[in-house]
C-alpha cells in the first residue's frame, strides 16, 4: 500500500485464459485453473488468496513449471513461456516445506542455483554471504540445515531463491509453519525484503490477514477462478462477491430489496428490518446484498440509523470484543467494540440481553445478491 | 538424582533384555566358529582332516610364498582365485547396480508397490538350487537360448556359454539382485521430490539435478546394496560350481574343497580367514572414511555454531 502507483512499470507476467483439469480417483473432474487471467506487474507485491482446494498452488507450479497447462498461454515481457521446462524459467520458488538439500551446508544450498549456472566461485561466495545477510543470517554459512531452526530454515529458502535474482520470485504458503509471533514479524520482513531487492513476489496464501498486511494487490481465488483482484482496501471495502465479503475479514450479510423512501436509499429485509445505504447505483426493487462490517456497528452509538439485536455470545479476544447475537429477523450478527480495561463499560452485554447500535449509511456496501456468476473477476 | 538413576538403570536393563538374543546368536554361532576358525588357520593339518595342535603358520606360507616346502609349495594361483573372485564380485554389483537403480525409479512412481515387491521377491520363492539349474539348462550348448537362436538361423554353431565367467556372473547377478533392489528402493522411495522440484526450480538441468540431488541423496541405498551383495557374492560357491564347472572358480569352491576333498582343513580356514579379512578391511575402510566425513562436517557446524551464535 505504501507503493506509489508511479513506481509500477508496467506488465511483467500475463497469463492468458489458463485451464488445468484433473480426474480425481472416483472419477470426478475438478478444474483447479478454470480459465485464469491474470496480469503481474513489475516490482509489486501480488498475493494469490483463497481456500484450500481454489487452484492457487497449481497456479503458482504452473508459473514455475511444475504443471503443464491444458490450454492457455502464460507470457513473460510479452514471450510465451508455457512450454518453457522449469530450470530455464527466471522464477524461484520458496516452497512450502522449504524443501532445502539436506546434504549440503547453508551455504552451498544457497550458492546452488549460482554454482548449476556455472558463476564463478569467487563471485559465488560474495553473492551468498550477501544474500544471507539480507536474511540476518550472516555467520551460518557452514551449518547443515538439521542444525537450524524452522525459523533460521525460512531465512535459507528465502536466500537461496533471491540471490538468483529471480524475475518473479514465488512464494508457496511459506509462514504456514511457523507459529503466530514468528509468522507475524516475518510478514513485516518479507514486505521490507520486497521493497529492499525490488524483485516481484507472488505469494500464495490463504491466510486473509497475511494478504492484506503483505499485499499490493490481492487476487482473491476460489474454484479455479479468479474472483476479485484489486488493493487489500478495495478488496475490504468494496468486495465483488459475497464470497470475497465474507472470504476476506467478518462480514454481516444481509438480502434485501432496495428502495428509494424520502431521499434515502433502503435495503428491505425485511417488513420490519431495513439498512439505510448510500450511493446504490442498482434500481428500484434489486435485490441486493448488503455488507456491514462489525467495526461499523457503534454498539449504543448515537447515529440516527440503530439496528436491534440479541446478544448470544461475547467473544473477548484482547483488544477487542466481539459480540455475537441476532437480529429481530434472526439473522447473526457480529459487532467489534473496543475493550476498556475494567469492564466492558456496558453492564448489560451478557447473553440474552438486547442491545441497539447505530451506523454510518455511508458504511454497508450493496452488491448484487447471491453468487456472481463464476469467472468473474473485476 | 536417585530417579535418573533408577531410569538409567532401567534403560540399561531394557537395552540388556533387548540384545540378549542377538548377542547369544552371534556368540555362539558366529564368534565362536570364528574363533575356531582363526585358531584352526595357524595349526598342522591332520592327516585325514582335522587338526593336529602344534603351530605351523605354513598355510599362509602357501598362499603368500613362505611355504614348508616337500609337497607343499607357494601357489600364486590360489591368490589368482581370490582377486579373480574380487572382479566377479565386483562385476556383479556392478551390473546389479545398473539393473535396480533405473527400476527402482521406476517401481517407485507406480501404485500397487506391495504387488511389485512381491514380483521381486517371488523368485526367492522357488529354491536356490533349482533356479540355478534352470540357468544350466539355458546356457548348454543344446540348452534353450541357443537351440532358438539356431533353430532362427541367426548362429550356425552353439554358443559356448555355460562353465564361462559369463555364465557365473549372470548366475551371481540373477541370485543376488533382490538384495540390490530393496536397499535402493528404500532409499529411492524416501527421496523427497520436492528437493528434486527445487533443483529444477533454481535451474539445474535434469543431469545436474541427478549428479548433485537425486545421486547422493539415494547413496546409502546404493552403498547398502552394494555391500550386501558383495560380500555374499564374493564367498558364493553354489554359482560358480553349477555355472562355472571346473573352468571358472572362485574362493567358496576352493574353500569347500580344501574342507570336502582335500581334507585340509587348516588351509580351508587360512583361505576363509584372508578372504574375510579383506574384506572386512575394505568395509572398515568405506566406514572410516564416512564417519570422518561426518564428523568433518559436523565439527565445522558447530564451529560456524559458536561464531555465529549471537544470530541465531
Amino acid at each position: 500500500m505504501s507503493k506509489i502507483p508511479g513506481q509500477i512499470s508496467g506488465e511483467l507476467l500475463r497469463i492468458d485464459d489458463a485451464r488445468k483439469a484433473f480426474r480425481t480417483p472416483e472419477g470426478g473432474l475438478i478444474r483447479p485453473l478454470d480459465g485464469i487471467n491474470l496480469a503481474i506487474r513489475n516490482n509489486e507485491f501480488l498475493t494469490l488468496l483463497g481456500p484450500s482446494g481454489c487452484g492457487k498452488t497449481t497456479l503458482l507450479k504452473a508459473i514455475a513449471g511444475f504443471e503443464d497447462l491444458d490450454d492457455g498461454e502464460m507470457y513473460l515481457d510479452g514471450k510465451p513461456i508455457a512450454s518453457v521446462p522449469a530450470h530455464r524459467r527466471p522464477f524461484n520458488t520458496v516452497f512450502q516445506n522449504y524443501a532445502l538439500f539436506p546434504h549440503m551446508t547453508v551455504a552451498e544450498n544457497v550458492g546452488y542455483g549460482l554454482s548449476v549456472a556455472g558463476v564463478a566461485k569467487a563471485e559465488r561466495k560474495a553473492r551468498v554471504a550477501d544474500a544471507l545477510r539480507l536474511v540476518s543470517l550472516g555467520g551460518l554459512e557452514q551449518r547443515r540445515p538439521s542444525q537450524l531452526s524452522g525459523g533460521q530454515q525460512q531465512r535459507v529458502a528465502l536466500a537461496r531463491a533471491l540471490v538468483n535474482r529471480p524475475r518473479i520470485l514465488l512464494l508457496d504458503e511459506p509462514l504456514s509453519a511457523l507459529d503466530r509471533k514468528l509468522r507475524q514479524s516475518m510478514q513485516i520482513e518479507l514486505k521490507n525484503l520486497q521493497h529492499t531487492v525490488g524483485i516481484t513476489f507472488l505469494f500464495v496464501t490463504h491466510d486473509q490477514e497475511e494478504a492484506l498486511s503483505m499485499s499490493d494487490r490481492i487476487a482473491v481465488m476460489d474454484h479455479g477462478h479468479v474472483l476479485q483482484l484489486g488493493t487489500p482496501g478495495e478488496i475490504y471495502d468494496v468486495p465483488a462477491t459475497r464470497f470475497v465479503a465474507s472470504f476476506i475479514g467478518t462480514s454481516n450479510i444481509l438480502t434485501g430489496t432496495l428502495r428509494r423512501q424520502g431521499g434515502e436509499t433502503l435495503v428491505q429485509v425485511t417488513d420490519t428490518l431495513s439498512i439505510a445505504v448510500a450511493g446504490a447505483q442498482q434500481a428500484d426493487g434489486t435485490l441486493v446484498d448488503v455488507v456491514l462490517r462489525p467495526e461499523h456497528l457503534i454498539l449504543g452509538g448515537a447515529g440516527t440509523h440503530r439496528l436491534t439485536a440479541t446478544i448470544e455470545n461475547v467473544v473477548f479476544v484482547g483488544s477487542d470484543l466481539h459480540l455475537h447475537g441476532r437480529l429481530a429477523n434472526g439473522a447473526p450478527v457480529v459487532v467489534l467494540h473496543r475493550h476498556a480495561r475494567g469492564g466492558t463499560g456496558h453492564a448489560d452485554l451478557s447473553p440474552g440481553s438486547v442491545v441497539e447500535f447505530s451506523y454510518d449509511p455511508q458504511s454497508p456496501h450493496i452488491m448484487p445478491a447471491g453468487v456472481m456468476p463464476a469467472g468473474a473477476s473485476a | 538424582m536417585s530417579t535418573t538413576r533408577t531410569v538409567q538403570r532401567q534403560r540399561t536393563r531394557a537395552l540388556a533384555v533387548l540384545l540378549a538374543p542377538i548377542t547369544l546368536l552371534l556368540g555362539v554361532f558366529f564368534l565362536i566358529p570364528l574363533g575356531i576358525m582363526v585358531v584352526y588357520s595357524f595349526l598342522e593339518p591332520g592327516l585325514y582332516g582335522g587338526v593336529v595342535w602344534s603351530f605351523y603358520p605354513y598355510s599362509y606360507g602357501r598362499l603368500f610364498g613362505w611355504p614348508l616346502g616337500g609337497l607343499e609349495e607357494f601357489e600364486p594361483l590360489y591368490l589368482q582365485i581370490i582377486l579373480s573372485s574380487f572382479k566377479y564380485a565386483v562385476i556383479t554389483v556392478v551390473v546389479s547396480l545398473l539393473i535396480c537403480y533405473p527400476t527402482a525409479f521406476w517401481v517407485a512412481r507406480m501404485n500397487g508397490t506391495v504387488k511389485n515387491l512381491v514380483a521381486i521377491t517371488l523368485p526367492f520363492f522357488a529354491n536356490l538350487l533349482v533356479r540355478i539349474y534352470a540357468w544350466l539348462l539355458l546356457l548348454r550348448p543344446t540348452g534353450t537360448i541357443n537351440t532358438a537362436l539356431m533353430s532362427l538361423g541367426i548362429i550356425d554353431a552353439p554358443l559356448n556359454m555355460i562353465f564361462t565367467e559369463f555364465a557365473v556372473i549372470i548366475g551371481l547377478v540373477y541370485v543376488f539382485i533382490p538384495f540390490m533392489f530393496l536397499p535402493i528402493y528404500a532409499s529411492v522411495e524416501r527421496l523427497d521430490w520436492s528437493l528434486v522440484q527445487a533443483s529444477q526450480d533454481l535451474g539445474a538441468s535434469p543431469l545436474q539435478t541427478f549428479r548433485h540431488v537425486i545421486l547422493p541423496l539415494t547413496a546409502p541405498g546404493i552403498a547398502g546394496g552394494s555391500i550386501i551383495v558383495f560380500i555374499p557374492a564374493l564367498g558364493n560357491f553354489i554359482v560358480p560350481s553349477f555355472l562355472g564347472g571346473s573352468k571358472v572358480q572362485m574362493t567358496g569352491n576352493v574353500i569347500e574343497r580344501q574342507f570336502l576333498q582335500a581334507r585340509n582343513w587348516p588351509f580351508g580356514s587360512t583361505l576363509a580367514m584372508v578372504v574375510m579379512g579383506s574384506v572386512l578391511a575394505l568395509v572398515l575402510i568405506y566406514l572410516l572414511n564416512a564417519a570422518r566425513q561426518r564428523r568433518r562436517a559436523e565439527m565445522m557446524g558447530r564451529a560456524e555454531m559458536v561464531a555465529g551464535g549471537d544470530h541465531a
